[in-house]
């Protein structure tokens, strides 16, 4: 089964909107559901999944540590992103799946309800490099999405985790 | 007048030191915890297990698997499948749950999206079609879905966070009831099953049946009581003083840890109904006692009926003791939790039954004094016909009970040990029958275990290839099989915790799992001897391991478990002997007196040999203690010869029978509520407790008519053989 771990990457993308619900910032101490889909392995299959995970803020609205977990029909994994504001709409972030055994570290900037991210390095996966990029989206509701993606130079952007999160 | 004064101080200390040991014994029985056991009846001291530890502590064996068999009408239905992807979702939210396996984890290269169920659900024609390909194509496939798709299979692995049985069940519970919820309004059944799935709810069962056993025993016991001794108050003393010693009993197995389980379970009820013949005993001769007007007629009592009782208790002591020689863990706790509770409970009758009659009589002032009944039994209980009828034709009935006991013994030593993990299991447990339907419609859900060094890697590849070559590739799991075809069977997951599901943890070693439909130890052996032979004929495998896991392991080791019990039962009646030799100071009689009680042991176990059944657990474990139980009876007549005078080995024909006959009513009704308090046992949910009880219960009325028809005819046929005409002296 090793073949599973130092493969799976998640990504979260925003889905189609609810034009009725309201947007809601991911900075509150919650508890929410996920629905959406994910791949297992950069080349493998998505599957559909959901995911179930708490938010808690710090350091006034600066901080938020997000931890839960991500089931889909053939697997599952523990997650955590820890997001701290740096000032002028700056961002950094720790993003971990257990499954992975890896933390990646991302920089990227908030606007509008969007934090876009991209990796600080290259990642090393099956020995190939790949670019990886995060981004968090509440600014069209309802509740808030995940999009996490990576792609390497020569093929196209891998997108392994698409969550859409509301409010449980 | 015949009250024995008791000062008010001094029974104010007996009661207070009588509530303080209540108040401990209740500390210790809030202790005692409940669990199958069955796991650990196999912990020995042996190469085996030594093996088998060792493998555990290397390897995540997965014999805790939990299968979820849905079974509906055509799973390639996209309704069907969608609520089976349902399930599998929600159900790894569910704390224990480590990872799942099931036909949505099985790659297709040559399918849509990479797997053989895509994201996107197809219509029926399509994923029906799709599934007919696969199953020729996947291997891993048949194991999850039967090929008119009719059955579905998903295997959950617990988390290594799920190491207690309260763990486990809570697991269980939140499992099943999901699946339930999942299923709800559609015409798919679903089944939770899986090893630790049964063994849980044998464990589930125990409790219920520990109650009834106990609760019936005091039922029976006191009616029993009320209508032998036709005296509600000293049918009440002796009810409160067996269910006292109970109450000791169990608070001392909580002290020392002895959990209850499939072998301990019947112990606290086989405790209570030897109490309640042991009380009714003491009853029976205090009330005598009291009749005749003695002022101490407590004393007396307790001096005429004490050394036989005592006596009795050693002898069922000691055949709870002969367990301790048996190499299983469990049947020698049980074995040493018994010895010792047969004691406490004999004291615990000889001291609170006196003080619950001492305080009556004071409480009453003589006034009710005929609330103790009148000592005597009718007429018919003295089984006077019987008795004579037996020492008449004591050459007859001796000669036949030495070829009975030569036949029966010689028959029961061809008794075959059989051994199942399903020996707990009832043939129409729910749990049990879905285990069957896997193993008949997909594959089986038991395997045995070799391990192989990893290094070199081609000599592991070639072992791999020569072991699938014996067993046939689709009977063989390793790390290849998993390799070859991606994300099939068991062991995928993404959490960490099987990752090394076929690799030590130290990388050295190999796991190779034969799969192997599991059903019972004789059939498992059989299979380990004709794979030994293939193993041994192949060069390529002469790293490979001996065979272990559950299965082997089990299937190994209950062989010799077995056959020790028949070394426990030759101690047992040695040890006994002995007691009674030097009690009586004749070695001679001593063996006489094992004559009515290996009897009824050698034609149950010849039963047990004929109707094939053979050795288990529950048999062996049974006749051991049934013979401890049955030899009190013995013990109590040759008392009742020795207080009428009877001397030596030679009695006279009116001695035999006055003293059989004094004694017949104590020994009916004795076994009465042996037999009457355990017969609780067949209502039990655990087809192994039914058995125990039947068993028990046989021996212990074959044994009362080897006491009444045997026991006499022998002691007459013994003291013609030493010389006295028995006859000549007859009235």
């Amino acid at each position: 089964m090793k073949f599973l771990t130092g493969s799976i990457i998640v990504t979260a993308i925003l889905s189609a909107a609810d034009a009725i619900a309201e947007p809601v910032s991911p900075f509150l101490d919650a508890s929410w559901a996920g629905t959406g889909v994910f791949r297992e392995t950069t080349d493998g299959p998505v599957q559909n999944g959901r995911c179930r995970v708490e938010t808690v803020v710090t350091l006034g609205q600066e901080a938020l540590n997000l931890t839960g977990q991500c089931a889909g029909v053939a697997a599952s994994t523990k997650v955590l992103l820890k997001l701290e504001r740096r000032g002028e709409n700056r961002i950094a972030a720790v993003f971990r799946l257990w499954a992975w055994d890896r933390e990646i570290q991302f920089v990227g900037v908030e606007s509008d309800g969007v934090i876009r991210m991209t990796g600080r390095e290259p990642m090393q996966l099956n020995g190939s490099a790949f670019d990886s990029a995060l981004e968090i989206n509440w600014s069209q509701g309802p509740g808030f999405s995940m999009e996490f993606a990576v792609s390497t130079d020569s093929g196209p952007d891998v997108e392994l985790l698409s969550m859409q999160f509301e409010l449980r | 007048m015949v009250n024995e004064p008791a000062t008010f101080t001094r029974l104010l200390i007996c009661w207070t030191a009588y509530f303080a040991l209540c108040l401990l014994a209740v500390l210790g029985l809030s202790r005692i915890t409940f669990n199958d056991g069955i796991a650990k009846s196999f912990q020995s001291d042996t190469p085996q297990y030594h093996q088998y530890e060792q493998f555990l502590a290397r390897f995540d064996t997965g014999e805790n698997e939990i299968f979820v068999l849905f079974e509906g009408n055509d799973f390639a239905n996209p309704a069907d499948l969608a609520m089976v992807a349902d399930f599998l979702v929600e159900v790894q939210f569910e704390d224990g749950t480590g990872a799942v396996v099931s036909p949505f984890s099985l790659s297709d290269p040559n399918g849509d999206g990479g797997r053989v169920i895509p994201a996107q659900l197809p219509t029926q024609p399509v994923m029906a079609a799709r599934f007919d390909a696969a199953q020729k194509r996947i291997p891993g496939l048949g194991r999850m879905m039967s090929p008119d798709r009719k059955t579905l299979l998903v295997a959950l692995i617990p988390s290594d966070d799920t190491s207690t049985p309260q763990e486990r069940r809570a697991l269980y519970q939140e499992i099943e009831a999901l699946a339930a919820k999942s299923v709800q309004g559609t015409q798919i059944a679903v089944t939770l099953t899986g090893y630790g799935v049964l063994l849980d709810s044998v464990a589930k069962k125990l409790t219920d049946d520990f109650l009834l056993l106990n609760i019936f025993g005091i039922a029976a016991g006191t009616l029993i009581s009320v209508l032998a001794l036709r005296s509600v108050t000293l049918a009440l003393i002796v009810a409160a003083s067996s269910i006292t010693s109970l109450l000791w009993v169990l608070g001392a197995m909580g002290f020392a840890g002895i959990e209850i389980n499939v072998v301990t379970v019947t112990m606290p009820a086989l405790v209570l109904v030897l109490s309640y013949a042991n009380a009714l005993h003491l009853g029976f001769e205090l009330r005598h006692q009291r009749q005749t007007g003695a002022p101490t007629y407590l004393r007396t009592a307790i001096r005429r009926m004490g050394p036989a009782s005592f006596l009795s208790a050693l002898t069922t002591a000691i055949a709870f003791a002969s367990l301790m020689f048996s190499s299983s863990s469990l049947v020698r706790q049980l074995g040493l939790a018994g010895s010792f509770s047969t004691i406490l409970l004999t004291a615990g009758i000889y001291t609170v039954l006196p003080l619950f009659m001492a305080t009556a009589e004071r409480m009453s002032n003589n006034r009710t004094a005929s609330a103790f009944g009148k000592h005597s039994f009718p007429n018919w209980l003295t089984l006077g016909p019987v008795i004579a009828f037996s020492v008449r034709n004591h050459r007859a009935v001796t000669t036949l009970t030495i070829l009975g006991l030569i036949a029966g013994l010689g028959i029961y030593t061809t008794a075959q040990p059989r051994f199942t993990l399903f020996e707990n299991s009832a043939p129409d447990d729910p749990s049990r029958m879905a285990l069957q339907r896997i193993e008949r419609d997909l594959v089986p859900v038991g395997a045995v275990a070799f391990t192989h060094p990893t290094l070199p890697a081609d000599s592991l590849q070639a072992a791999q290839a020569a072991l699938a070559r014996l067993v046939g590739e689709r009977n063989l799991l390793s790390g290849k099989t998993f390799q070859a075809v991606p994300d099939t069977a068991q062991g995928v997951q993404t959490n960490g915790n099987r990752a090394n599901f076929f690799a030590s943890e130290s990388g050295d070693l190999a796991l190779l799992l034969i799969s192997h439909a599991y059903v019972g130890a004789l059939e498992t052996r059989e299979f380990l001897d004709d794979l030994h032979t293939r193993i041994t004929d192949e060069p390529l495998l002469s790293n490979l391991s001996p065979p272990t896991g559950m299965l082997a392991v089990s299937s190994l080791i209950s062989r010799d478990m077995l056959n020790d019990f028949s070394f426990c039962f030759i101690i047992a009646v040695l040890c006994s002997s002995i007691v009674i030799a030097l009690w009586l100071k004749s070695p001679v009689l001593a063996m006489l007196a094992m004559v009515p009680n290996v009897l009824p042991i050698a034609i149950v176990g010849a039963w047990l040999a004929l109707s094939g059944n053979g050795l288990q657990f529950t048999s062996g474990v049974a006749m051991t203690i049934a013979f401890g139980l049955a030899i009190d009876d013995t013990v109590h007549v040759l008392n009742r010869m020795r207080l009428n005078g009877a001397r030596g080995m030679r009695y006279t024909r009116q001695q035999i029978v006055d003293s059989v006959q004094q004694v017949a009513p104590a020994l009916v009704i004795s076994t009465l509520v042996l037999a009457v308090g355990i017969s609780g046992t067949l209502s039990a949910a655990l087809p192994s407790i039914v058995y125990f009880g039947q068993l028990s219960i046989a021996v212990y009325v074959l044994a009362l008519i080897a006491d009444i028809v045997v026991f006499p005819a022998c002691l007459m046929s013994l003291s013609t053989l030493v010389g006295r005409s028995p006859e000549s002296e007859t009235p």
